[in-house]
């Protein structure tokens, strides 16, 4: 099964270096070693507002997804894992890490990409790696220029790299941010909401950078975007109001939705009233009319069956269709 | 248009009347106001405010409620300009400009709108000032006698004058700013510069002449209304309203008019099209190739010194790079240089730059600058990454935390450096364009790299704790504020002591003399007991830190005393917390055991006291000393003196005296006092260092009695201020009233101001008793112990110092490694002599048989000849004038610039360093006065009005000490200069004297009848004496001066008066001058001319006519400045000017009050009239007496 995971990520991609580790990777899943765990976190703000409502997760080496609308939690879990934040309650250890009393050992091993960041303005993509390659302690002036040359190239920043980062564009400065995530080799990788404003090419070429590192280390990837999901990580979990709903891989939450998910297109004014009388996952635009997906365990009339994919699952938790 | 303006108006007013600011910041000026207004109505115990008004005025008169709100108004620049500003910014700042300016609306009724409602806002806001005047008049603990009748108009009239044409004004600028550059962070700088516009103003006005370019300057305005309104005396401080005149119009026109045009011209160049910034984003071309992917290598963090200076390396030079800190780095060195100017300036003299001039003023001028740039970057260093938005990335970085918090701390101290260090160049560079090159390197590193250092280093780190508390730079900032306000505040309510004043540290005045001298020990010590708590405080903020998100505070706490418990750093901080606390003990036993410490209220309360049980002795009969023979062993380097008296007394009046009040009023002192007569001390138990001596047997009228009295001065560690100044290590100079006895009722012990006696229930006084007191009149005002005596000293000192006391060195000697010399006068002198020691150079002249002897410091050669000149000069003109010199030598002996005097002992003239040794007189500049020569000369002349006729201790006795050394030594200067250039000296008397009038704090008296008060004996004395001799002619008045010298010279009790002269003057001139002698001496006259117009034009002959029109006032005040018009016909010199300082014209003629016009021939045409160019009638409207010729 699990093989089958990984080959579904390789098969996506259609590159070769994946088949050639798989063995290992299902090895060491073989043999349950969790990298991260995360029981029982908690965290409200001052405002009231409970950001995380004990969160259980667990995750090993790939690249984990946490999907989940704005203002699920997933940012203030992923500060939280980044040390950032320290929870109300709850436990958090990455291999035999105690991450919340002893955050500087996790921070040695981390490495974060935030959802916003801004750089000292003025500041080119090499000093400033350089910087903070320094601040990650890397003390050697020429293993750093080493680093940092490789770390461009990576991120394919090298031809940009005497420019201010202030003037890259969305994706470039994201791709910077990856770069500067990867200093001192981090075993734990925390990206939140990447890909965020970028155009689809830039995705895919930050995809394709993340994705590289996944193979080692552990990736945990915040996003919104169910394909985001569907096309990179091997295992997800999706959060709504600081709650974990569901952790899966998205072979089985296909898996599980098959045959309960039917479609129908219709006027725009008819799709209104099948709100309040089907379970609706989603509904979309076709050709001036409306698709509208409704979870159910039989085909409502005038329905047809329609393939899963895993918007449709990630909608029927969101809604709470499926109570996990 | 109208509507949109309407419309624009009422949204802005809209915003402000939803936030709570508006009404928070109304509130607070209210609050702030009143409380100004109570403390300038004397409701707050030892608070006080004051706008160099008289403390007589009313606080709701005219001057002061223009004064108080303009002042609030300044403060208020902190509003405006947010609110200004922001009326555009906003819409920029919340990036709404795309969709508001896309409407097709006017867009300059938009403008006028948006701007015309922040100004009514404004306007809203500071309407609290006056609210809050007017409330601070009701509260029951201000002065009834300070409020006068309530005049609603009287607050209103401000905001048209000031507060409304500022906002405009200001406003404009903001406006313009922001739409232009659409960031608010220039309209701060601009705020920045604004501020030290108005401090520039400040230092220019030093200067005389500079008075119309300083008003100008001040943007606000204040400085306008203060030169104005300068020499008004108190009644007219009460009485006038403040409206738009002299210097004030000029500033209010001059800024009006930059703002009406800055306003017409942001509306008209208002550009609305957005620059879109296109961003220089580069497109790199690229495929979706394949990665390369390397396998990073796995490296082991390692954090060491290298990280911690590449640390600190970035974060210097983010703040260096700053353009902020650029500026106002550059704004503080222009100021530097501009105030530089004014280096030490007497009379509108220069002195040398001298390193320690230069250090004083630059580093004095910087150091606001200082405190700014370190406020501004506590904050920048501590919220750098959040602002920037790096922090997430940071943070979850594994560099350790203390490294982050040591790096920051690093960089604010290398900021200091960094100013210090610019102060230091621009020291260098100001003494190198003024020609001096004696620069003192050490002085300069131990200044400002140790003594200042470690001050800023110190408020640095409290600076770093502040900001890493609170949850917002802004509140840090606000902080600090208020801390600096505290810290010079408490001392004003009454809480002076500096172990609670965080950074407070006592430190004596740099003296070239005695440099810090041990002053310098006090001041450390209190620094580091500083230190070490702002070092703990620097640990508790690393531990405090926090990385990644805020928290609140409960989360902090929690996480700080984890982390305090897990970390090293405890020990440091206990250690440091348990320095302070050691240190803390160590300053308070210098300053509370070894020394006593006494808030002035005690000290008020003591003097109330005193008064109030001992005032029924002040006519008691007291023994008179008539002999000092003493040894005084001075030991500089301990701070210590002591003093071996032998001292005859005798019973010179005709009752027997039972009891005698003894006093010897000081800390330092421990003696052991003997009378030959048996009897004994009895001591006040509540009032220390008074005693009543008690003989056994009376002390019957005629008789002689020996009294022996030694002991020592000695200071003891350091106290809370800076004491004992005048034993120090090199320029110790103090005289007989720092350790001898006084014995009798001590009037000046007393109370004196109003104010304070009210306050403790005593009368109000005058400050002189009355010319026919009786009992003041049998002794001089010099002492009430002694008439004349004869005196003996011998004074040993260190071996590489010279040891002086007036009188004729007799011998001197080496006795037990201690140099001695024996001085011994040949005659009686008044019981007034000092002790100076030092390291000097000495520099000898004779005069005739008279042995002149300049003891100086080296390095201070520069007015020694000038100084020699004028005592020669001085010698000349009074032997040959007044009488002969009673002395066979003159004296004059450098001191520290603790004090800034000189005083005339017999023969002996200690000189402070500060006034005249490092003068830099330019006898060819027409604006130069020559004060090295003209102090000399004053104190010369003392040594006949003083020490050859002295008067009784009652008013108007400065009249023939003072005013008449005034006399003195104008008369020699007018000697070297001639008439013509008096002008020089007399404006500076007539300015000081016009000024020291308005300050007065009680009432004005006419010359003879003067109170002890400055302004009159010193500035009036000179004009009038000056005008005495203008009329009558030097010869009558120095034969008048002779013949009173001659009848009154050396006199024993009843001591002479100042109306005794006056009665020889007045039968020496025609009854016709009689009411000319009363204006000048009996009555408080003042003239207000003005000259209305001077026109010029040729004659047939060739030569020039001038028609001038003179409107001629006299005034007669009264005490309070209550003026009332006379007539008059009085001869007035008018004087035409060619070039500065060359009269072609110099004539006297007659002006009477009203209109005159007068007509007369010049040889040549004119550049300027003057009427009454010397200054010799006191006119008190000074600039209206000049001007311009207009050719016709």
């Amino acid at each position: 099964m699990l093989l089958l995971e990984r080959g579904f990520c390789c098969d996506f991609w259609t590159d070769s270096w994946c088949v050639g580790t798989n063995d290992l990777i299902i090895f060491y899943r073989e043999e349950g070693s969790m990298s991260l765990e995360i029981t029982g976190i908690t965290k409200t703000y001052a405002n009231g507002v409970k950001a995380l409502d004990n969160v259980n997760l667990s995750m090993e080496k790939g690249m984990f997804g946490l999907l989940g609308p704005n203002g699920a939690g997933k940012s203030s879990l992923m500060r939280t894992l980044a040390t950032l934040q320290p929870p109300d309650s709850g436990d958090i250890k990455f291999n035999d890490i105690d991450v919340l009393n002893s955050p500087e050992s996790l921070r040695a091993q981390l490495g974060y990409l935030p959802q916003e960041f801004g750089v000292y303005p003025k500041a080119t993509a090499n000093d400033l790696l350089d910087y903070l390659a320094q601040l990650k302690g890397i003390a050697n002036a020429k293993e750093r220029k080493e680093l940092v040359a490789q770390l461009l190239e990576m991120t394919n920043l090298t031809d940009v790299k005497k420019r201010a980062v202030s003037t890259y564009s969305g994706g470039m400065k994201q791709r910077f941010g990856i770069a500067q995530a990867l200093i001192g080799n981090p075993k734990l990788i925390i990206v939140d909401e990447p890909t965020a404003g970028l155009d689809p090419q830039e995705r895919v070429r930050f995809y394709n950078i993340l994705s590289d590192i996944g193979e080692e280390v552990t990736v945990l990837l915040s996003t919104h975007i169910v394909t985001d999901v569907s096309d990179l990580c091997s295992n997800f979990a999706i959060m709504n109001k600081g709650k974990v709903l569901v952790k899966t891989t998205p072979e089985k939450a296909i898996q599980s939705l098959e045959g309960k998910i039917f479609s129908k297109l219709m006027k725009k004014n008819e799709a209104d009233e099948m709100e309040s009388i089907h379970k609706v996952v989603s509904s979309r635009f076709k050709s001036g009319n409306i698709l509208l997906k409704v979870f159910a365990d039989q085909c409502p009339e005038g329905f047809d069956a329609e393939e899963v994919d895993l918007e449709d699952y990630y909608f029927a938790h969101i809604k709470g269709f499926i109570n996990a | 248009m109208l509507k949109i303006i309407i419309a624009n108006i009422l949204f802005e007013l809209n915003l402000k009347k939803r936030l709570i600011s508006t009404y928070a910041y109304f509130l607070l000026f209210a609050a702030f106001s009143a409380l100004m207004m109570v403390i300038a109505g004397g409701g707050i115990k030892g608070a006080v405010v004051s706008f160099g008004l008289s403390n007589k005025v009313n606080i709701n008169s005219s001057v002061s409620l223009t004064m108080i709100t303009a002042f609030m108004g300044v403060f208020g620049l902190f509003i405006i300009a947010p609110a200004f500003g922001q009326a555009l910014f906003k819409d920029f700042g919340n990036k709404f400009d795309q969709i508001i300016y896309s409407y097709p609306a006017n867009r300059k009724g938009f403008l006028i709108g948006r701007f015309l409602g922040a100004l009514l806002a404004q306007i809203f806001i500071f309407s609290s000032i006056a609210l809050g005047l007017w409330i601070g008049t009701l509260f029951p603990n201000v002065q009834a006698g300070l409020v006068g009748e309530n005049k609603l108009f009287l607050y209103i009239l401000p905001y048209f004058t000031s507060l409304i044409p500022n906002f405009f004004i200001f406003g404009s600028m903001f406006f313009l700013i922001s739409s232009k550059t659409k960031k608010m962070a220039p309209v701060y700088i601009c705020c920045i510069i604004l501020f030290m516009a108005w401090m520039l103003s400040g230092q220019l006005q030093r200067e005389i002449d500079n008075k119309l370019l300083s008003t100008l300057i001040d943007p606000f305005g204040l400085e306008a209304i203060s030169q104005s309104i300068r020499y008004w005396s108190a009644a007219e401080q009460n009485n006038n309203v403040v409206v738009l005149f002299s210097y004030y119009l000029y500033n209010r026109l001059l800024w009006g008019s930059i703002g009406l045009i800055l306003f017409i011209y942001s509306i008209f160049t208002f550009n609305h099209q957005l620059k879109v910034k296109k961003s220089k984003t580069v497109d790199v071309k690229e495929d979706i190739k394949k990665v390369v992917v390397a396998k990073l290598k796995d490296m082991n963090p390692v954090f060491n010194f290298t990280t911690l200076i590449t640390m600190t390396k970035f974060e210097i030079s983010q703040a260096i790079k700053n353009i902020y800190f650029q500026m106002i780095l550059l704004a503080g060195i222009l100021f530097v240089f501009v105030s530089s100017t004014q280096i030490g300036k007497m009379y509108g003299t220069n002195t040398f730059p001298v390193t320690e001039n230069v250090i004083s003023l630059v580093g004095g001028s910087f150091s606001l600058f200082i405190l700014i740039i370190l406020t501004f970057y506590a904050g920048e260093v501590v919220w750098n990454e959040r602002q920037v938005k790096i922090n997430e990335i940071l943070d979850s970085y594994d560099t350790p935390t203390w490294m982050k918090v040591v790096s920051k701390w690093m960089t604010l101290n290398l900021i200091i450096i960094i100013l210090l260090t610019t102060i230091f160049f621009c020291g260098l560079i100001v003494q190198t364009v003024m020609g001096y090159h004696q620069y003192d390197f050490s002085q300069y590193f131990f200044r400002l790299f140790v003594v200042k250092f470690i001050s800023y280093f110190n408020l640095a780190m409290f600076a770093f704790f502040i900001q890493v508390i609170v949850k917002s730079k802004y509140l840090g900032h606000a902080l600090m504020i208020l801390y600096y306000l505290l810290l010079t505040w408490l001392p004003s309510l009454g809480f002076s002591h500096k172990i609670y004043r965080f950074n407070a540290a006592p430190l004596a005045t740099y003296s070239d003399m005695n440099k810090f001298g041990r002053f310098i020990e006090g001041y450390f010590a209190f620094k580091i007991y500083w230190f070490f708590l702002a070092f703990a405080l620097l640990i508790v903020a690393a531990l405090y830190w926090q990385r990644g998100s805020l928290s609140n505070f409960k989360d902090r706490k929690h996480q700080f005393i984890q982390r305090l418990k897990s970390s090293f750093l405890k020990w440091p901080l206990f250690i440091s917390l348990g320095m302070f606390f050691v240190l803390g003990g160590f300053v308070y036993y210098n300053t509370n055991v070894l020394n006593t410490y006494r808030t002035s209220a005690e000290l008020n309360q003591r003097k109330a006291d005193y008064e109030k049980k001992y005032k029924k002795y002040a006519n008691e009969p007291i023994p008179i000393i008539t002999s000092v023979d003493v040894r005084v062993n001075i030991f500089p380097k301990e701070a210590r003196v002591e003093f071996d008296s032998s001292v005859k007394l005798e019973n010179k009046t005709n009752q027997p005296i039972k009891k005698f009040l003894f006093h010897v009023i000081s800390d330092q002192i421990t003696f052991d006092a003997k009378f030959s007569k048996n009897g004994k001390f009895i001591e006040d138990e509540n009032l220390k260092g008074i005693w009543f001596f008690e003989f056994e047997d009376l002390f019957i009228p005629g008789e002689k009695i020996d009294f022996s009295y030694k002991g020592k001065i000695e200071y003891l560690g350091f106290a809370n201020e800076v004491i004992g100044t005048d034993i120090v290590e090199n320029g110790t100079f103090f005289n007989q009233w720092s350790f001898m006895p006084s014995f009798g009722y001590q009037p000046n012990f007393e109370l004196s101001s109003t104010k304070d006696r009210t306050k403790y229930g005593l009368e109000k006084k005058k400050r002189m008793p009355p010319i026919d007191d009786e009992h003041a009149l049998q002794f001089n005002y010099i002492s009430n112990n002694a008439s004349w005596i004869d005196y003996r000293a011998v004074v040993c000192t260190d071996p590489d110092q010279i040891a002086i006391s007036p009188g004729y060195l007799q011998k001197e000697w080496v006795e037990e490694g201690r140099r001695c010399f024996d001085y011994k006068m040949d005659q009686k002198i008044l019981n007034f002599y000092s002790f100076l020691s030092a390291r000097y150079e000495v520099k000898r002249d004779k005069w005739n048989d008279v042995n002149i002897e300049v003891y100086y410091h080296k390095g201070h050669e520069y007015n020694l000849d000038g100084m020699i000149e004028a005592t020669k000069s001085s010698l000349d003109y009074f032997t040959k004038n007044f009488s002969p010199y009673q002395h066979k030598q003159f004296r004059i002996l450098e001191f520290p610039r603790y004090a800034t005097f000189a005083q005339a002992f017999p023969n002996t003239i200690p000189f402070s360093e500060a006034i005249g040794f490092i003068a830099d007189v330019d006898d060819t500049d027409p604006k130069d006065v020559n004060f090295p020569y003209y102090v000399t000369s004053h104190e010369m002349a003392h040594q006949w009005f003083a020490h050859q006729i002295i008067g009784g201790g009652v008013e108007g006795v400065t009249m023939l000490s003072e005013s008449f050394a005034q006399y003195g030594a104008l008369m020699v200067m007018k000697k070297k200069y001639g008439h013509q250039k008096m002008r020089r000296f007399l404006k500076h008397e007539l300015d000081r004297y016009l000024f020291g009038r308005s300050q007065e704090h009680e009432y004005e008296n006419p010359l003879y009848l003067n109170e002890n008060q400055q302004y009159i004996h010193y500035q009036k004395g000179s004009l009038i004496m000056y005008a005495l001799q203008e009329h009558f002619g030097e010869k009558l008045v120095n034969s008048v001066i002779s013949e009173f010298i001659s009848q009154k010279g050396y006199q024993e009790a009843p001591f002479t008066t100042s109306l005794e002269f006056l009665d020889l003057l007045y039968s020496k001139v025609p009854q016709d001058d009689h009411p000319f002698l009363d204006d000048l001496f009996k009555r408080i006259v003042l003239f207000d001319n003005k000259i209305v117009s001077a026109k010029q034009k040729k004659l047939e002959n060739g030569k020039i006519e001038l028609e001038v029109e003179i409107e001629g006032k006299k005034l007669v005040a009264d005490q309070d400045g209550q003026e009332k018009e006379e007539d008059f016909e009085k001869e007035f010199t008018f004087a035409v000017e060619q070039k500065e300082g060359e009269y072609i014209y110099f004539q006297k003629h007659l002006i009477k009050n009203g209109m005159n016009k007068v007509k007369f021939v010049l040889e040549k045409p004119g550049k300027k009239f003057y009427l009454d160019p010397i200054f010799i009638n006191i006119d008190k409207s000074p600039t209206e007496n000049d001007k311009k010729i207009v050719s016709i």
